[in-house]
């Protein structure tokens, strides 16, 4: 389905916010989209991602601030004028009409010609693999089948962006991860631009070229998958995506370098971060090494001893979750087929690289009350 | 419902008063019905007043409960309250005042004041199901359909009147019924020249014995089960799922 004409759209936001009364829903909101990118907004429910969706689509109103498509302010131009497809949570299929009849609407509603509809539907459907199901009734349908008619219904007319709200939302983990992949390969097909919204980290890193992490009305960090998940910005960011355990402490000096001191617990960090700074060091499980109590840390490692609480099997891997000095949870994960024989009750000696860990602001002072206390392992 | 069918036969005897059964039959009333100007004109008004009311007591009735469903003002529960009215007060209430208004305007003994007063009394049979409707119905639809494109009086003849159908099929039969077989206010509005069949079946109960009246009864009787029936039995798309 790709054209000359066809290709992504540019997609600007500065500084939008929507104001409910009282409520800031969304707080400053800037992003650029770029022309064929695969943006995701992820966040918990209630951090701004759905609000900033509907400003996008037009069914909302921002207080403040522009939204430019293309570089044309999209600012008074009605949701059916605005030429976005969109895809529900819900499907939102007009129980009425046939799937055909479904994806013929967008295109009835431009006045084309029967022949031309009757091509592009077909099209449309084949590109979501539902070619044989035109004639079908929604309801007729599964919901995996639903979402798929909802998205060819989206892009038979041709846009250059396509917002998802939480599309798979409502489906069972193993379809959802079928269709994840359909949902690449037709964005790769189409080259257009997609605006996604979910609340699901794996999600958002099968699926995006860029994340766009929202908290509490604002964003919290955009970045690649990789970049969000290995280099997150913030706590938040580093808890919300992935599994991370995060020690809370201050920063303080040990002979020449930085290190992050938390109770009787003492890490070194890379760099060199203002002395005294409250900051938390936040590790991935996967880049913690369990050990017997006996190794010896290399230079550049971090060690911290403990107790084995609890093994959690996963198939892929072994969950560990290890009682650190203080009570402090640590988690670590061991691949699967590894040679590793821990079980609970065991002392053992948790090892990580100092450049595997990332150290971050907690920007209040020490004894902020608004910071969950000490140390908590973000599961 | 039985000592309704008393009438079927009652409106075929031959006798010149009331009978049951019958001794003798004839089609002689219905042809009266058909021949006599007073009765057949009577009819002839009736079925025009009806379908003109059902019209505009639809359209009205479908419009005011889609603007009060998404109107999030605050007189809302006062003005649904006064659309029901007709439905609460007595109908020699509304008909006492609906005749000193109509004075005043002129509009007694004509077509329109008979529409215009019918619709008032129909408006409320048409908002509560239509309203009842719009309740279940997922307004995400109207979403999906403004993103693919439809300017909104499209998208809500494409397809919120489809999903709600059923309301407005309903508040339409029962629109129909509340006109065709209204009397009180009839009474009032008609005269000798423009009257509407109930009106004239009573003139014709109260001052003659005329078996007439039992042929105009089956009519109407026939006219509003068949319009119920098929309401009640329409082949629904839903119903195949």
């Amino acid at each position: 389905m790709s054209g000359p004409d066809f290709s992504g759209a540019r997609l600007d936001l500065r500084d939008v916010t929507k104001i409910y009364g009282d409520v800031t829903a969304v707080g400053g909101v800037s992003l650029s989209v770029n022309p064929g990118e695969f943006l995701t907004l992820l966040g918990p429910s209630g951090s701004g991602k759905t609000t900033t969706l509907n400003i996008i689509a037009g069914f909302s109103t921002a207080s403040t601030g522009e939204v430019t498509m293309d570089g044309e302010d999209l600012a008074g131009l009605p949701p059916h004028r605005r030429n976005i497809g969109m895809v529900f949570q819900q499907y939102a299929l007009f129980p009425h009409m046939t799937v055909a009849g479904n994806v013929a609407f967008p295109l009835k509603q431009r006045r084309m010609p029967r022949h031309e509809i009757r091509e592009l539907v077909q099209e449309a459907l084949d590109l979501v693999r539902l070619g044989d199901l035109a004639d079908r009734m929604p309801a007729q349908l599964s919901g995996g089948q639903q979402q798929r008619v909802a998205l060819a219904r989206a892009i038979v007319f041709r846009p250059r962006l396509l917002l998802m709200d939480e599309p798979l939302g409502a489906l069972d983990r193993k379809l959802r991860e079928w269709l994840q992949l359909e949902i690449r390969r037709i964005h790769q097909e189409l080259g257009i631009t997609f605006v996604y919204v979910t609340h699901d980290q794996d999600e958002a890193l099968v699926l995006s070229d860029r994340i766009a992490v929202f908290n509490d009305g604002g964003i919290e960090q955009i970045g690649s998958a990789s970049e969000v998940y290995e280099h997150p910005s913030t706590l938040f960011v580093a808890e919300f995506v992935g599994e991370s355990t995060a020690t809370h402490g201050h920063v303080a000096r040990s002979g020449s370098r930085a290190c992050l001191r938390a109770g009787e617990l003492e890490l070194k960090v890379d760099g060199e971060p203002p002395d005294g700074q409250a900051a938390a060091l936040v590790v991935r499980p996967e880049r913690v090494r369990v050990a017997a109590p006996s190794e010896r840390p290399g230079p550049e490692e971090n060690s911290v001893s403990g107790v084995v609480r609890r093994v959690i099997y996963l198939g892929l891997a072994r969950k560990l979750e290890v009682e650190g000095p203080g009570g402090q949870m640590f988690l670590a994960r061991e691949p699967a087929g590894g040679h590793s024989t821990f079980s609970e009750g065991d002392r053992v000696l948790l090892l990580w690289r100092v450049e595997d860990a990332v150290l971050l602001p907690t920007g209040a002072p020490a004894n902020s009350a608004d910071r969950a206390p000490a140390a908590e392992a973000a599961v | 419902m039985a000592p309704t069918l008393v009438v079927i036969p009652m409106g075929f005897t031959a006798a010149n008063t009331f009978q049951f059964p019958p001794s003798d039959w004839t089609l002689d009333r219905y042809s009266s019905l058909f021949s006599d100007p007073a009765w057949f004109d009577a009819l002839k008004t009736s079925v025009i007043v009806a379908v003109l009311v059902t019209a505009l007591a639809t359209v009205l009735g479908t419009a005011a409960a889609f603007g009060l469903s998404r109107s999030r003002f605050r007189m809302k529960p006062a003005i649904s309250a006064v659309l029901l009215v007709p439905m609460v007060v007595p109908t020699v209430v509304v008909a006492i005042a609906i005749y000193a208004i109509f004075l005043k305007w002129r509009f007694v003994g004509t077509l329109h004041g008979f529409v215009l007063a019918h619709t008032l009394l129909a408006l409320p049979f048409v908002f509560v199901p239509v309203t009842a409707s719009l309740q279940t119905f997922d307004r995400r639809l109207e979403r999906a359909a403004a993103s693919l494109g439809a300017p909104p009086l499209r998208a809500f003849l494409q397809v919120t009147l489809p999903s709600i159908r059923s309301g407005v099929l309903t508040g339409a039969l029962f629109a129909f019924i509340t006109s065709f077989d209204e009397l009180v206010v009839s009474l009032f509005l008609g005269t000798a020249t423009v009257r509407t069949l109930p009106v004239q079946m009573y003139g014709s109960v109260t001052r003659e014995i005329d078996p007439t009246v039992a042929a105009a009864s089956t009519v109407t009787l026939l006219l509003t089960t068949t319009l119920l029936l098929a309401v009640l039995f329409r082949p629904q798309r839903e119903a195949v799922l």
